[in-house]
């Protein structure tokens, strides 16, 4: 009887999804190519949480917190692109489609969710690296996005500066989260 | 021809002007000499970033506190300080690239302060181009 209770025990533990991780110090940058410049920029500081259990996704950004490689161009992208005083964040709420929590090793899995930066929101669906270690979990991918789609403004002087589609890149390193 | 040489004198001024000025952002880079607007501890920061009271514009600040953490992930060093707050929220300071051997000799359980940029509060209050000023 006790080892039917000990097995049980141990079953549970095993299987227990029950739980949050986070990534406090997430990073994403992002790339715009064009014949005129390169600009590429990165946030260190992303927020996101992972619902093991119901498989959903958080992510959250300060828009001020980019670090490019001239002043001018951060200065450039917060007070006349993404205008980061009046949407001082850009959020992602999504679904990790058929994540298997505790399959340790890498799996490669589609997530579908909703983007919002510069008060529009997009629906995005994008492709994610998921390796789960000892450490915890890491998720990675690279997506491209077009400029036009968030209603940001470029003047047009500056239209030949930046590209119109920008790569994005993220990694996530998570660890146990009780909120 | 002169009227097009005066434009193109005015274009390269305005550049020069313009590349000058954020050259020399003095909050893009070495704050060491950068008097901090306020000094604060972690919990005053926390509390006061989550009720936006800290977050017009971006301001040189000091915060006091004990070191949560140290890590290099993304490859920058990073010093978390933790408050006296029950949930686990943490001021991140993303250290200046020049404190990296400072960075080095901190250690968690370390009182210390840190002077930096401030950027606002997600789950975490986060700051940039941190100097430490003196630990304990």
């Amino acid at each position: 009887m006790l080892a039917v209770f000990l097995i049980a025990f141990i079953y549970i533990s095993d299987t227990d999804t029950d739980e949050k991780v986070i990534a406090r110090q997430g990073k994403v940058s992002f790339f715009s190519h064009t014949s005129v410049e390169d600009i590429k920029a990165e946030n260190n500081q992303v927020l996101s949480v992972i619902d093991l259990e119901k498989h959903e996704i958080a992510v959250s950004m300060l828009m001020n917190a980019f670090i490019f490689e001239k002043a001018l161009m951060r200065e450039h992208f917060n007070e006349s692109y993404i205008e980061s005083d009046i949407y001082p964040k850009a959020v992602f709420e999504g679904d990790i489609i058929d994540f298997d929590p505790l399959a340790k090793g890498t799996q490669t899995r589609m997530v579908k969710g909703l983007f919002t930066m510069h008060g529009v929101s997009k629906e995005l669906e994008i492709k994610t690296k998921i390796v789960q270690d000892v450490n915890g979990y890491v998720v990675s991918g690279t997506f491209e996005t077009l400029v036009q789609d968030y209603a940001i403004n470029i003047p047009p002087l500056l239209a030949g500066n930046i590209a119109k589609s920008i790569s994005i890149d993220f990694r996530f390193e998570y660890e146990p989260y009780e909120d | 021809m002169r009227r097009s040489a005066r434009f193109s004198y005015v274009l390269i001024f305005m550049l020069i002007s313009q590349c000058f000025l954020g050259c020399n952002d003095p909050l893009n880079g070495d704050l060491t000499s950068v008097k901090p607007s306020s000094v604060y501890t972690v919990a005053q920061l926390i509390s006061e970033s989550r009720s936006a009271k800290t977050t017009d514009g971006e301001h040189v600040i000091a915060v006091k506190g004990t070191v949560h953490e140290v890590n290099t992930v993304n490859g920058r060093h990073t010093i978390l300080l933790k408050g006296d707050t029950a949930d686990e929220t943490f001021v991140i300071c993303d250290m200046n690239t020049n404190q990296s051997t400072t960075t080095q000799a901190v250690k968690s359980g370390d009182s210390i302060l840190v002077k930096g940029l401030l950027k606002g509060i997600l789950k975490d209050v986060i700051m940039l181009n941190c100097v430490v000023v003196k630990t304990e």
